[in-house]
């Protein structure tokens, strides 16, 4: 018990005195986590948006594979991208190998499926009248297509939040893609994985908390933005 | 399925489409609005093709709205709804702001600007719907079942509104409805849809004017005719003669109904078993009678006739 605690007293105080080490890795987990959902969100959003609003052959099946990527193992990921990327996959001389962008992609594979899954629930719940009424108001197709996201905000936000989510605190592909380097691609997950191997409770422990943080703050965001509604 | 030869609706004017519900109307205007494209024929807007050729489709699209039957409100406040339509347009923030003002205040609706447009009762979304249509100035607003789902007084309030905005901006509305009464009452030209068809009227001899108490009983009177009615209230009426409450004579007929009207015969149309009639007695009036009375009758156009007309067959809107 006495350890249990002492691990949470060293943790408070390397939050506390901003440990620089314990910066670096919640900055570089951030950074990189921000650039992928950024892609994902991109991409995934008005994909969704499409697939959610047009009815079109194939659609189901698109959906389904969609729903079914959301349950894609991380690790899994890390070693589709990993075999594009090392030395001698088809995109290893562009040297990415246990750089911050293989971790982007690995981060970005996770994500997508995911938002763009919630995207298309979101715009399949959005009432079909929405983009009638925008037309017969005089809007364009992406001037509806904008009227059905914001109908449909708070739920495309909880998408990329879920996104955001999923993939901040994911291990397997960061730690096979990105090869934990200290100040370089160690984020939040992998520190954690290497200080507790390590025996550093304690260090490990703050990022936990560090990690609980983000995740929370996030999540008030969210509630703040659905109560506005 | 809807199957029309021809169908033009004038500037200015406001149209009634009258039927049941799943006789098409709401099909027609989303066709006439493209929100649904027809399988064939052609659609023109102001002598410019809008189908199939879509040469004009933008045109239409910034002169031409429809307030759907039970219109969504987007999930934002009544100004936003309201100055959606001006926003796409591109009009500056200020006056945007006034046209805003000016339309809420059209539809009775001060004051709730700030107010969360899914908030608001059957009635008001319903005007808030109609000021949002009105706040991009069109030419031809399409109204469907502004009555359904709202209350009786919220009802009238949007009649007057359809009248004013028709009177004072002369915008062109076409509405549809399955209330006879306010098809009538609301508009001069009706067009009855049935199964996807447009009929003839089904009523004929259809006439506007006011209702007096008189010490003869009610009176329906205008600048053409007087004819006595029953069971209304005095004020403006629409009241429609069916055509086969009409008994034709050549002479005063000696019985209790208290309508006869001299006219003359204007047009005869002979239909095998039966003759139709074109009367002028004051108002034009439309009967019918068998080919036996007008053959013992000796009727020819010119001729002099008596319309009678009981009271309580007179139907008042």
């Amino acid at each position: 018990m006495e350890y249990l605690l002492n691990g949470f007293k060293s943790a408070f105080e390397l939050i506390v005195t901003l440990d620089r080490g314990i910066l670096s890795t919640t900055f570089i987990s951030l950074k990189i986590s921000a650039a992928a959902i950024l892609a994902s969100t991109v991409i995934a959003v008005p994909s969704g948006l499409i697939i959610g609003i047009n009815k079109f052959r194939g659609r189901g099946f698109i959906i389904t594979v969609l729903n079914t990527l959301m349950a894609l193992p991380t690790v899994v990921i890390g070693l589709f991208v990993y075999s594009l990327i090392s030395n001698r996959g088809p995109l290893g001389p562009m040297g990415l190998l246990f750089t911050p962008y293989a971790m982007i992609a690995g981060q970005f594979i996770l994500a997508t499926p995911i938002i763009m899954a919630l995207t298309v629930s979101a715009a399949q719940t959005v009432d079909p009248k929405v983009r009638n009424t925008s037309i017969v108001l005089g809007a364009n197709s992406f001037q509806s297509g904008l009227a059905v996201v914001m109908e449909a905000r708070f739920a495309i936000i909880a998408a990329v939040v879920t996104g955001f989510g999923r993939i901040i605190g994911e291990i397997g592909a960061s730690m096979m893609l990105g090869g934990n380097i200290r100040g370089y691609t160690r984020n939040i997950p992998t520190a954690i994985a290497l200080e507790t191997s390590k025996g550093e409770f304690s260090s490990g422990l703050a990022l936990g908390f560090i990690l609980l943080a983000v995740a929370l703050t996030i999540n008030f965001f969210l509630r703040f933005l659905q109560s506005r509604s | 399925m809807l199957s029309i030869s021809s169908l033009t609706f004038n500037s200015s004017e406001i149209y009634c489409l009258y039927g049941s519900n799943g006789s098409g109307k709401s099909t027609l205007f989303e066709i006439l609005t493209l929100l649904k494209k027809p399988t064939r024929g052609e659609i023109f807007f102001k002598g410019l093709e809008v189908f199939p050729d879509c040469k004009g489709v933008s045109f239409l699209r910034m002169h031409v709205t429809l307030v759907h039957q039970n219109p969504l409100l987007f999930d934002t406040t009544v100004e936003k709804n309201v100055e959606y339509g001006l926003k796409i347009r591109k009009v500056p923030r200020k006056e945007r702001k006034l046209r805003v003002n000016e339309c809420l205040k059209t539809v009775g609706l001060e004051g709730f600007q700030r107010r969360n447009a899914r908030e608001l009762s059957g009635g008001e979304a319903q005007r808030v719907a109609i000021a949002r249509a009105l706040a991009i100035d069109p030419e031809v607003i399409f109204l469907d079942e502004f009555s359904a789902n709202i209350d009786y007084k919220n009802r009238l309030i949007i009649e007057n509104i359809i009248k004013s905005i028709n009177k004072e901006f002369g915008k062109t509305i076409v509405f549809t409805t399955h209330y006879r009464d306010q098809a009538y009452r609301l508009s001069d030209n009706v067009i009855h849809l049935f199964n996807g068809v447009p009929v003839t009227s089904l009523t004929k001899n259809i006439f506007r004017g006011m209702i007096k108490k008189t010490a003869q009983g009610n009176v329906f009177e205008n600048s053409k005719i007087s004819l006595v009615v029953t069971a209304a209230e005095p004020g403006e009426a629409t009241i429609a003669v069916p055509l086969n409450v009409i008994t034709v004579s050549r002479g005063l007929l000696e019985s209790s109904i208290r309508n006869c009207l001299k006219g003359r015969i204007l047009h005869i149309t002979d239909n095998g078993k039966s003759v139709d009639l074109k009367v002028l007695s004051g108002e034009f009036f439309e009967a019918v009678i068998t080919k036996e009375s007008f053959q013992n009758m000796k009727l020819e156009p010119g001729a002099e006739v008596y319309l009678n007309i009981k009271a309580s067959s007179i139907e008042v809107f």
